[in-house]
This record gives structure tokens, sequence and C-alpha cells, in this order.
């Protein structure tokens, strides 16, 4: 793989794609694309709580985990929040860090961490900029940070920053919202629950279950405004989000979706429509979801929305939203139409059949077999036991789907091709992509419901695969990667067509609940004379890099 | 073409496709048509009971409930009696519980014995693997069907597989049949104006959306609409085609329909989803 240094007008630091030593070949059929690693990469094995009645929905929902570089060696850690069960408060893991030793083996870390909150999602970012990454948690109770001093310990400090909301909170987007470069905080929450006042149980499928979300009360998001000196000040209704109508809130992902430079902000909701927030500037945003074609699916319905992933699938530069839903119920994948707003093509891409009976989470889309076109990973698994999840077609339980691009459809993928993991089922929920070894593939990490992180191993590389990963860095500024930057990659040829542009984005928050990597992946598909970036940062600066025939993991300094 | 004679023609339940509540894009489950009652019964195989007649009455009055009950008690006799298995089946289905009517439906479609509704058990396995994402299956199970029948919903059927999986010309092609269908029933009175044709509109007008042909999605959703107004989803696509062209009066009209019949948290189904209670 060649590797470079380059400069022009702009720090443009490569270094090589085995900066850390890849994973040796394994020993799977060739062809095979990921094998589980779980087991040797020294990342807790222990399942609890899981044969506990469920007493409300509370119990069903937390799963996510969050990759970052606690220490900058240039390797990706897992931080771990905890959990809790009604029938036995005190018997969930507590928070922990796991670092990365290489060759996707990691071990516990001591970084001071004694955090035994509820947790639901999980965001990175560097909120303090300081340099190091931090880490977020949405909660039932209150929210929890992470402030990593420096690489030695990650402190718990939301009351002292104000962010320790009590509300129910599912997930949150990190990302400089008002383009001063520091990190502001969008944060999706869920539901009224008095845990001291359960609703009564209702009736589905001819079984008593505990209620909601439907029937209860939703929280209304918050948003909260990086002051820059160590305090957040909530906006929420300053920013225009106070008259957007309360929902059930799962997740969200913020990126440029009108291409006016700054960032906007998808919300899944569940049950209820989605919103699209726009950002009108100086952090005052309006919803557009209806009429942009974000709020339900293509029939206009209100779907559960989990899992949200965002790739540029018809390649005009736009995002194209994939989200994942309920049992009976379609996943949804939403199209750009080139400024037209999005519409439902599930079904002209092939996204119909699968997903009808799983309860879908974690979405990821990547190109897992390094083909050049983004490939896409689901991660299921019930909210209900078996004796309810069986009348829906399935079962608690539930193997994930991965699908390749071909064409213009994509194709589920049998574990032939995936690798035996795709046929043991598991209930998922956070998820998240990054190429931990480092070796040019993606690996895929999932986070079991009261259960184990796993993490597959890609294998799609070899060592005549030619690629380009692209990580932002901008040392100074809180926002440190870019968390929503686009990014291009221009290729030129000599013949026709002259020129191809590909579009990804730094998406950390794709997923769900989970925070992955940072770098955007990019397969090099062979005949380009030449290579350049352009990338759109956040808050608005526009940056080229000229590339050369250069390879491999571009590190791009502002 | 097809032939118009069977007596499964006959709906002999009041309920109709316009009362149902779920009025998305996706084909509505389906009715009992009781596709085969004037067939001869082999009663050594498929004993009469006076409870299977509640059954089936229960379920026309939409007692999903009693009606599974009355057929699990003659099941609990009689296991594997085809009309109980049907019945019960029946009543599974129209409480969306696909996943369990389904082997009710496939053991009742296994019996050599004839009994009333044997000729329609594809005809309503085919919806439960459609609802299921079986698609093949569904398919498979359609065109049984319609080798012994002249469905319409079947052929609709066949339609809205092949939209789903992609297959839009001949998604095109078999929708249209249904549609063609539907009309000449209508024709010759055997159908009521309305739904049936209003459904098929709706999926020709996704064909053309699919491949962004708004102007001839919205002549399909303004037809669907005049045949049948109570369809959210169908609003939902005008509203979204005349925001698309500019026209803020049409899509204001057409968004605050689809609002006004887009169904409220009732707090009973817990989330969402097409299967219900």
């Amino acid at each position: 793989m060649s590797w470079y240094i380059k400069s022009l007008s702009l720090t443009l630091l490569v270094t090589s794609c085995g900066a850390h030593e890849a994973t040796p070949p394994q020993a799977s059929a060739p062809g095979v694309l990921f094998r589980d690693a779980s087991a040797t990469s020294g990342l807790p094995r222990s399942t609890w709580a899981r044969n506990t009645p469920l007493r409300a929905i509370l119990e069903v929902k937390g799963g996510g985990f969050g990759l970052l570089d606690f220490d900058r060696d240039g390797l990706l850690d897992v931080f771990l929040p905890g959990g809790k069960s009604l029938a036995d408060p005190s018997a969930g893991p507590s928070a922990s860090l796991w670092r990365n030793l290489g060759k996707l083996r990691f071990e516990p870390t001591d970084a001071g961490l004694n955090w035994h909150g509820w947790a639901m999602g999980v965001s990175v970012g560097d909120l303090d900029s300081n340099g190091f990454d931090d880490a977020f948690v949405a909660a039932h109770g209150p929210n929890a940070v992470f402030f990593n001093q420096a690489g030695q310990r990650l402190e718990e400090g939301a009351k002292a920053a104000g962010l320790d909301d009590e509300a129910w909170g599912m997930a949150s987007a990190l990302a400089d919202l008002d383009g001063d470069g520091d990190l502001d905080i969008y944060l999706v929450n869920y539901l009224q629950l008095d845990l001291a006042a359960l609703p009564p149980d209702i009736e589905f499928q001819g079984e008593r279950i505990f209620a909601g979300p439907l029937g209860l009360t939703p929280a209304a998001d918050k948003l909260f405004e990086n002051l820059g000196d160590g305090h957040f000040k909530d906006k929420t209704f300053r920013s225009g989000l106070g008259i957007t109508t309360p929902s059930f809130g799962l997740g969200v992902l913020p990126l440029d979706f009108n291409g006016d430079g700054a960032l906007d902000l998808f919300v899944g909701n569940d049950s209820m429509a989605n919103f699209l927030l726009i950002n009108t500037g100086k952090l005052r945003f309006e919803e557009h979801g209806l009429a942009k074609g974000l709020a339900t699916n293509g029939d206009g319905r209100q779907q559960a929305t989990m899992g949200i992933a965002a790739a540029d699938l018809n390649q005009d530069g736009e995002p194209d939203l994939f989200t994942t839903n309920f049992a009976a119920d379609t996943n949804t994948l939403f199209v750009s139409r080139q400024g037209r707003g999005w519409r439902d093509r599930t079904a002209a891409m092939g996204l119909t059949a699968s997903g009808q009976v799983q309860v879908g989470w974690a979405s990821l889309f990547g190109d897992f077999d390094l083909d050049g076109d983004d490939d896409l990973a689901v991660f299921n698994g019930h909210v209900y036991p078996d004796r309810i999840a069986t009348k829906l077609g399935s079962a608690a339980a539930q193997p994930a789907l991965l699908f390749e691009r071909e064409e213009r459809r994509f194709e589920a993928v049998a574990s032939d091709r995936a690798g035996p993991w795709l046929e043991v089922p598991h209930i998922d929920r956070g998820g998240a992509t990054a190429d931990l070894d480092g070796d040019g593939d993606l690996e895929l990490l999932a986070k079991e419901w009261r259960g184990p992180l796993r993490i597959y191993e890609g294998l799609a590389a070899t060592p005549d695969s030619h690629w380009i990963r692209v990580a932002l860095q901008h040392d100074g500024a809180g926002d440190t990667h870019g968390i929503g930057a686009r990014i291009e990659l221009i290729e030129l040829f000599g013949g026709e067509p002259s020129e191809v542009r590909r579009t990804s984005w730094v998406q950390p928050g794709m997923g769900f609940q989970s925070a992955g990597g940072t770098a955007a992946h990019f397969t090099l598909t062979g005949g380009a004379t030449a290579r350049k970036l352009l990338v759109t940062w956040p808050d608005g600066h526009e940056q080229q890099a000229d590339l050369g025939d250069g390879e491999g993991l571009i590190l791009l300094e502002r | 073409m097809p032939k118009y004679s069977t007596p499964s023609l006959l709906a002999i339940l009041a309920i109709s496709v316009m009362s149902c509540a779920d009025k998305t894009e996706k084909p509505l489950p389906p009715q009992p048509t009781e596709a085969a009652t004037q067939r001869p019964v082999n009663e050594a195989l498929a004993p009469k009971d006076e409870r299977l007649g509640v059954a089936f009455e229960a379920l026309g009055r939409g007692d999903f409930k009693a009606c599974r009950t009355q057929a699990e008690a003659v099941l609990a006799e009689h296991p594997h009696h085809p009309r109980a298995e049907f019945l019960l089946a029946l009543g599974l289905h129209k409480a969306k519980r696909y996943a369990e009517a389904r082997p009710h439906f496939e053991q009742a479609d296994t019996a050599t014995a004839d009994f009333a509704g044997k000729q329609a058990v594809p005809y309503y396995l085919a919806w439960c693997e459609y609802w299921l994402g079986d698609f093949e299956a569904a398919r498979a199970d359609f065109r049984r069907h319609l080798a012994v029948t002249d469905e319409g919903d079947s052929q609709f059927g066949l339609g809205a597989i092949a939209l789903e999986l992609g297959e839009l010309d001949a998604a095109r092609v078999e929708l249209q049949r249904a549609l063609e269908i539907f009309e000449l029933r209508i024709a010759k009175g055997e159908l009521a104006a309305g739904g049936d044709v209003a459904k098929a509109h709706a999926r020709l007008a996704d064909l053309d959306l699919a491949v962004d042909d708004d102007a001839a999605a919205r002549q399909h959703l303004e037809a669907a609409l005049r045949l049948d107004p109570e369809r959210p989803a169908v609003w939902f696509k005008l509203f979204t085609v005349a925001t698309d062209a500019g026209d803020t009066e049409l899509a204001a009209k057409a968004k605050a329909e689809y609002e006004r019949r887009t169904p409220k948290a009732d707090g009973q189904t817990p989330m969402a989803t097409g299967a219900g209670q």
C-alpha cells in the first residue's frame, strides 16, 4: 500500500495504513466478509439480568457504546456505559473503558470511572476543547458527561457543565451547530416515565406487556450551546425547537441536509413523525420533515425509526438515509432528489422483503466488500419476549442482516458470504463501524441488550486492495474531527468520464445509540490519474487537498 | 381473458374493504370472501360442527377472538379439522397475527378433504406470507389461487409483490390486469365500486412515483381519491406530488386531508407497527 506526505496550502499528513499492524489473515473461506472476533477481543462477555420479568419500556431500550481514542495513540478504544434493570437496579455493570491494544484486542483500563447510571446512547467528541475526546451519555435519570483528562482519566462532570438534564435521554448529537468551532449538543429525549408509578400493562397480540411508547407522554428534546468555558446553556426555546411537537425521540444524525454549509439535524422519533431540523443560522432551526419527505415512510405512516444511517447512494452529493423500524413494518430507505427532498425508495432498492419480522436497531452503511459502493448492515432484536415475538413471526433474538450493493439495488447476503456469525441470533441494540485494525476494511460492532459488545473483523482487504481513509483533525477547536463534515473525493480520469465524485460524511453517530469511527472511507477502483479531496467543515470552512495517486490513511489537518 | 362465473365472487360477509381502518398504500388484509362455500364437503374428513358456523358468524361481525375460541374448541376434538384450521387461521389473520395464522392456513391447505372455503386458502396464505415478507412464497400461492379462480385481489397481490421487489415493469402489467378485473366485475355488478379500484390506482401511482413520473402518479392518486377519499396514504402522496409541483393550494388541501385521517396515538398499540391486537 503506497503512502506519502504532501504539503500544499494545508497540512496534509498521511500515515501508513499499517500504522498498527493488521490482524493476520483469518482461517475463513475466500471471499467471506467478516468473522466474529469477539471471543479473542478481550471485551467483556458477561450477560446480565436477561431473564428478569420486564416491567417497563425503560428496560428494553438501552444499548449504546462509544469508540474514542482515549489516549490519542491512534487506536480507537471502547467506552461502555452501564445499565440497570428494575428487578435489581444494583446488578447492572458500571461504565468502563477498554483500551485498544491493536490487532482487535482490548483490555480494561482504569480511567477512574465509577458511574452506575442507566445508560442509553453514547456520543463522543471533544466537548471541552482540550484535544481529547469526551463521552456524553444520554440516560434515564441525569445524563452524564465524561471529560477526558488528557488521556489519563474520564471524569464525570455533567452537573457542573449544565448537562445533567433529568429527562429520559435516548441519544445525542455532538456537533458544531452554530459554526463557532466547538461542539454543541442536541439531546434526544424519549418519554416521561415515573418509576414509582409505572403505567399499567397493555394487551398486544393477545398478551399482556408493558405499555408505551404510544399512550405515554413524550419528552421534548433539548439543545445546549457550548459556551466555550466548560459550560453549556439550554437554548431549546430560543432555537425555535420549543415549538416542535414533543416526540418519542430515539436517534439523531447531524448533517448538512440542504447543502447550505450549516449542519442540520435528522431526528428519528418512535411511532411519531421524524424531524428534519433545518439550521437557519445563529443556532435556530425550522422543522421541515413532512415537506421534505423524511417525517414518515412513503405511505405517510409514522414509523418507529430506531437506527439511522446515511450514505450517498445515488451519487448526487446529498445524504440518503436508511432507518430501521419495528416488526411487521419495513425498514425505510429515503433517497435524495437533488434539492427536492427525499422519497421512500425502500422497495425500488430491494430492501422491503428483509426486516419485516425483525425489530431493527443499528443500521450501518459502509463499503464492507471494498468494491467501491456502500453496503448495509442491520442489527436486530426484539423488545418483547419470545411469547410475543413469535406471534410477529420471529423471536426475541434475531440474526443481523447484511446487504451488498448490486447495481441500483441491495441484495441480501447469506452466511456463506458474510460469515457464519450472520446466522446467530442476538437481541441487539447499539452498533457502529470503524477500521479498528487499520487494514483498510471495516469492522462491525454490535452491543447486545444486557449483553456483551461483539466485534466482527472485516476480512475484505487484501494486499491488492486500494483505499483511502480520510480523518479530519482540527486541533485547538472543540470540533476536532469535524463531526458532520462533508468529504468529497474527486477522481480524475484521462478518458470518459473525466472525473468521478464520491461523497461521504463524518458521521460517528450512524448506527444506534453509539459512537463509531470518524474517518470517511473510499475504496479506489482504479484507473484514476489523480485524486483530490474537497472538505466542507461544519463551520462552512472549505479545504482542498491534492492527493496525486496517494492511498491509505490520510490525516487531513486544518 | 379471465372468466367471472365462479361462485367465489359472491362475498357473503357484510364487511367491505372500504370499512377497514387500515388505509395505507400497502394492500389491505383481505376480507373473507367465502370463496367455495357452495362446494361439496366430505363430512367424514371434515365433520360438520355447529361451532364452526358460530365461528364464521363471529368473524363476520369482527369478533376475531370468539372466532378463534370456537375453532380451537373444534380442533381440540378433531385435530387438523380443515375448516376449523381455516377459521382459526382467519381469526388470527384478521387480527394481523400473520405468523400464527400461517401454519393453520398451511394445515388447511394440505387437507385432502374438501371443505367450505378450501379454494380460498392459498389466497389468505399468500397474504400472510406477504405480510411476513416471504414474497416468493406469496407469489406462488397467489398464482395457485389464480389458477382456479379469477380473484382480482390475488392479481392485485402479484402486482404488489412485484412492486415491493422493484420489478416495475412486471408490477405495471399485474396491477393493470387487476384494475381491469375489478372494473369488469363492477360493470357486471359483482363488485361494489370504490375500494378495489382505488387501491389498484394507488399502487399504480406508486409505480409512477418510483420513476419520478409525478404527473402520471397524480392522475392515479386523484382517481383513487375520487373512488375512496378515506385513504391517508393516498392523500399523503398527493401532498408530496403537489408540493414538488409547487401547487401550494392542492398541497395544503392534501396535507389537511392526510392529517385528518392519520391515526392518532391511542395508547393501545405499543409501537409503530402494522401488527395490531
